[in-house]
């Protein structure tokens, strides 16, 4: 019902390239999050899906159906603003209403007519109940908090009951503490809907706790696809990498050597032993990366296979603590619980890795290693 | 997939202009020609109306000033563009020319004058001000002949309260002029005043504030502080003043009728006497020296107010 | 924002009472300014013509004679030219109107080719006022039969250059996410136009209409050139008719002056706010 496919699709706005190539295939029903730095394109990516713009090159299809050249809306998909873009003179029903007017629409799997104003009433409705907007029907979006303007486009979009959701960084204007709590209760809307939501954001906590996949995207360019959990604990790339996760990942230059116990990289004088199974040249230099949970710190300074470092700070964040330790110029940040033995900043302690956790990544292309 | 709707409606899914869609070439390059169709539809009914009364005009202006319409009957006779040196040259439109920069010099520099006086008076927070406000403004409601009845009731020299005054008698060809110029100077109050007037409501009180805490006593905050933030907006009202002055007609309708001696003649009223086949052509060749005086004064306000507009920042 | 003179000690509370009473009086000096030409007009309307001959020129009214608005009115044919008048300001406005918003919404939101080009010559088109362009319109009207008529008086003015000019900048000032979200909410051009854009300039939009009224309305050059017979002259130019061209009986002039002031008068006190914005729109940034 809702599947979105792009297709080689490329975006240029004069000699600059906003989506390079996009190929992806968003099923229907998932909440795909598209992530990614600003200005990478993902706000293009998803702009295209409206209509809004058009591919220089490649195709764009909704369930089947390529769509290109189709206009907005006639496409059957809905879009939330970053800024809302709610209508100022209009008051909130007239808002909800509005997709509703001149549009001519099947219900109920009939043939299409314009809904007369009964209906259109119904319908605006059941989206303010859904969203809880009852109480302010007769309200202008300039007597609204922020939090209340972005239930009001969404109840705009859902109006329609569209195939597909758009969303374009809808949490960045809220604060802190109602980001938090309007992230769950998008995600309860996306289970209740049941519909496809393309959600655009840079905030990898919004992409972890939400999707059902991320799509990683940078300077244009899809780096990788994968449910969350799949793009953390495999990144395709250094970028993924060190994107997603916080406090972010661990990354040092090493190089393989060759060893008995199986492949080892040697991180300045330390040798590791690498736990993977991939053929490995001697000798090639290569990036290895570890998370910040899988570092333990060993207040007996650095035995064997264990990095010598100096602490340089301990942060303490109640249930656990974050130790910021300088191994020969780099900073590598461990965590370790509240409970671990203490160290102190300016001590001389050794960190071992954890081998069954460790990634490796090209040191030039930055593509993972096995 | 696509309804069938009126062109007028349909408003393309288009932001940019380059690439071609592998897909659908097709779809998308009609409906690019079916938007400028509609752009261009919705300026017709401007297009047309200034197309006729503006710049076709231009075109018989020309077309009078090259060639003399027959007095009787019709027909036209060539007199080529000597025609056009021969009046821009003559008396008669230097005479206009001259009344009407004179007219200009009387009415632009008072005006603006008073405008600023006034508003800088009336911009305080006084009980009351706002009747203040309202009586300088007032004069936004008369029209030209208005002002030009009132004004002939004071000037005329044989009704009017002031009429025998020298400085601006209407019988002597020499203060004619100034006599005529009195009821444009007074009109304009009301709309100078209103423009320069908002101006100050524009400058941010803190600046004021700021003014007097370095020490700047009144005069000194007026000259260092009011009145180059005012230039962009007495820069404005210069160039409103100035094509007010070149549209004067209807005083000097009502008051002189031109005389005495052609004293009052400006330029707009030598163009409205000579409509007739045998001096229409006189007339057009004077209206395109207004519409070349009014092309060349803007283009000055133009360069000089971009020039200003940099220096300021 | 004026200090309350209360609490201040007495002889600063005398200099600041002292320095308020002297911007009073050069605020009421300059009143004279502007109110005396009115009140010696309104003098001359009510006293009977004779007193100026007679006793000279009083600065008082003398001799009422009330009924010189009446004889004005007639004599004038106000009431024949100000319905005239009110039929071609309204017929002005409203195109106008029309014209400038089409207009101006096509160079906002529609893209064609030479948008530019057809945008700086409208513009241009300012560089070519009435005054320049008289004696060939009166040549079009005439040769359309249009003189003396109503079609004759408006059809300069059906269109605006500076109208085009301010309402674009309104359009242009609507946030472009509106669009996108009017075009995923199904909004064509008309719809988007009456429902969002519109709306939306609303103040600028009955500022220029007012503005544009009274400029039609206080008119004087077209009107004055393009009609010959009495019955066709509006109020303005039945002004001259009736004071300048009878200059012993000018109380009955002065009077239409007048009667053909109040309309005016009447839209400046209720539509003070909108005409004042409408006419400062180029004078002041923001």
């Amino acid at each position: 019902m809702g599947e979105v496919q792009f297709e080689n699709v490329t975006k240029r706005f004069g000699d600059v390239v906003a989506v390079d190539d996009l190929t992806l295939t968003i099923d229907d029903r998932e909440f795909l999050v598209l992530l990614g730095p600003s200005g990478c394109g993902k706000s293009t990516a998803l702009r295209m899906i409206a209509g809004l713009d058009e591919p220089s090159s490649g195709t764009i299809s909704l369930d089947g159906e390529i769509v290109n050249g189709i206009d907005p809306r006639d496409r059957d998909v809905a879009m939330v603003f970053q800024s809302y873009a709610l209508y100022p003179h209009m008051t909130v029903f007239k808002n909800i209403e509005a997709p509703l007017l001149g549009r001519p629409m099947s219900i109920d799997g009939g043939p299409e007519r314009k809904l007369d104003r009964a209906e259109r009433a119904e319908r605006v409705g059941e989206a303010a109940a859904t969203l809880g907007l009852e109480p302010f029907l007769d309200r202008k979006p300039g007597a609204l908090s922020g939090g209340q303007r972005q239930r009001v486009a969404l109840a705009r979009a859902i109006v329609r009951r569209p195939r597909v959701f758009l969303m374009d960084e809808p949490l960045s204007n809220l604060d802190a503490k109602l980001r938090t709590q309007t992230r769950l209760e998008l995600v309860d809307l996306w289970r209740r809907l049941q519909t496809t939501f393309v959600y655009v954001t840079h905030d990898q906590v919004e992409a972890m706790t939400m999707a059902t996949r991320i799509a990683i995207i940078v300077d244009g360019r899809l780096q990788q696809v994968g449910r969350p959990q799949d793009v953390y604990q495999r990144p395709a790339n250094l970028f993924v990498a060190r994107f997603i996760g916080s406090p972010p990942m661990n990354t040092v230059d090493a190089q393989v050597v060759p060893s008995e116990g199986g492949p080892a990289a040697a991180v300045g004088t330390t040798t590791i032993p690498l736990g993977t199974a991939t053929p490995l040249t001697a000798g090639k230099r290569i990036v290895l990366g570890v998370r910040p949970e899988h570092l333990h710190i060993d207040p007996n300074g650095p035995g064997p296979g264990q990095l010598e470092a100096v602490v340089r700070a301990v942060e303490l964040i109640g249930h656990e603590q974050h130790v910021v330790c300088d191994v020969d110029g780099t900073l590598l940040m461990v965590r370790e619980s509240s409970d671990a033995p203490a160290v102190d900043p300016g001590a001389t302690v050794g960190i071992a890795p954890d081998p069954a956790h460790l990634h490796l990544f090209d040191v030039d292309s930055g593509e993972r290693l096995g | 997939m696509s309804t069938a709707e009126a062109p007028a409606v349909a408003a393309p899914a288009l932001t940019d202009a380059d690439a071609d869609s592998a897909a659908a070439p097709r779809r998308r390059r009609s409906s690019r020609v079916k938007e400028a169709l509609f752009g261009y539809a919705l300026l017709v009914p401007a297009v047309v109306i200034l197309g006729v009364f503006a710049y076709y005009p231009l075109y018989r202006l020309v077309h009078f000033a090259l060639y003399r319409p027959n007095r009787f009957g019709r027909g036209e006779v060539y007199v080529g563009p000597s025609n056009i040196t021969r009046v821009l040259g003559g008396d008669e439109f230097k005479e206009g020319l001259w009344i009407t920069v004179k007219f200009l010099l009387y009415t632009v520099p008072t005006g603006l004058v008073l405008g600023v006086l006034l508003a800088l008076a009336a911009h305080r927070h006084l009980r009351g001000i706002k009747i203040f406000q309202g009586i300088f403004s007032s004069t936004v409601a008369t029209s030209v002949a208005v002002a030009s009845v009132v004004f002939f009731g004071l000037v005329n020299p044989k009704i009017g309260k002031f009429g025998q005054v020298g400085l601006i008698d209407l019988s002597k060809s020499s203060s004619a002029l100034r006599g005529v110029a009195l009821t444009s100077i007074w009109q304009n109050i009301g709309l100078t005043f209103v423009i320069v007037l908002a101006g100050l409501q524009a400058i941010p009180d803190q600046l004021r504030e700021a003014a007097q805490l370095d020490g700047f006593g009144a005069f000194r905050r007026l000259y260092k502080v009011t009145l180059p933030l005012l230039a962009p907006t007495l820069m404005f009202l210069l160039v409103v003043l100035m094509i007010f002055a070149f549209q004067a007609f209807a005083p000097i309708e009502f008051l002189t009728q031109g005389g005495p001696a052609g004293s009052t003649e400006t330029l707009v009223f030598k163009i409205f006497r000579r409509q007739d086949p045998g001096s229409i052509s006189e007339g057009a060749v004077m209206a395109l020296g207004l519409f070349g005086l009014t092309f060349v004064v803007t283009l000055l306000q133009l360069t000089i107010l971009n020039r200003r507009v940099h220096y300021g920042d | 924002m004026a200090t309350d003179a209360a609490v201040l000690p007495p002889d600063v509370r005398r200099r600041m009472l002292m320095g308020q009473a002297g911007w009073y009086v050069l605020l009421s000096g300059l009143s004279l300014l502007v109110l005396f030409p009115i009140w010696m007009t309104i003098v001359r309307a009510v006293s009977e013509p004779f007193v100026y001959i007679e006793r000279g020129q009083p600065y008082h009214p003398v001799a009422f004679d009330w009924g010189v608005f009446g004889d004005a009115w007639r004599e004038g044919n106000l009431g024949r030219s100000m319905l005239l008048t009110l039929a071609v300001t309204a017929i002005v406005t409203v195109a106008q109107l029309v014209t400038s918003v089409l207009a101006a919404y096509s160079f906002a939101y529609v893209r064609f080719p030479l948008k530019n080009v057809l945008f700086v010559l409208i513009v241009a088109s300012l560089l070519l006022p009435i005054e320049v362009t008289l004696v060939a319109n009166v040549r079009t009207i005439r040769e359309l039969g249009w003189l003396d008529s109503v079609q004759g008086l408006s059809a300069p003015f059906l269109a605006s250059a500076f109208g085009i000019f301010l309402i674009r900048q309104g359009f242009l000032g609507v946030p472009g996410e509106l669009r996108d979200a009017a075009r995923l909410d199904g909004f064509g051009h008309f719809a988007f136009m009456r429902r969002v854009a519109i709306p939306l300039n609303r103040p600028i939009i009955a500022s220029f209409a007012l503005i544009t009224a009274l400029g039609t309305w206080n008119q004087y050059l077209w009107p004055r050139a393009a009609t010959t017979r009495e019955k066709w002259e509006t109020v303005q130019v039945a002004l001259r008719s009736v004071s300048v061209q009878h200059p012993e009986r000018f109380n009955v002039g002065v009077a239409a002056a007048i009667l053909a002031s109040l309309p005016i008068l009447a839209m400046l006190i209720f539509f003070q706010k909108q005409i004042i914005r409408g006419l400062t729109a180029g004078a002041v940034k923001g």
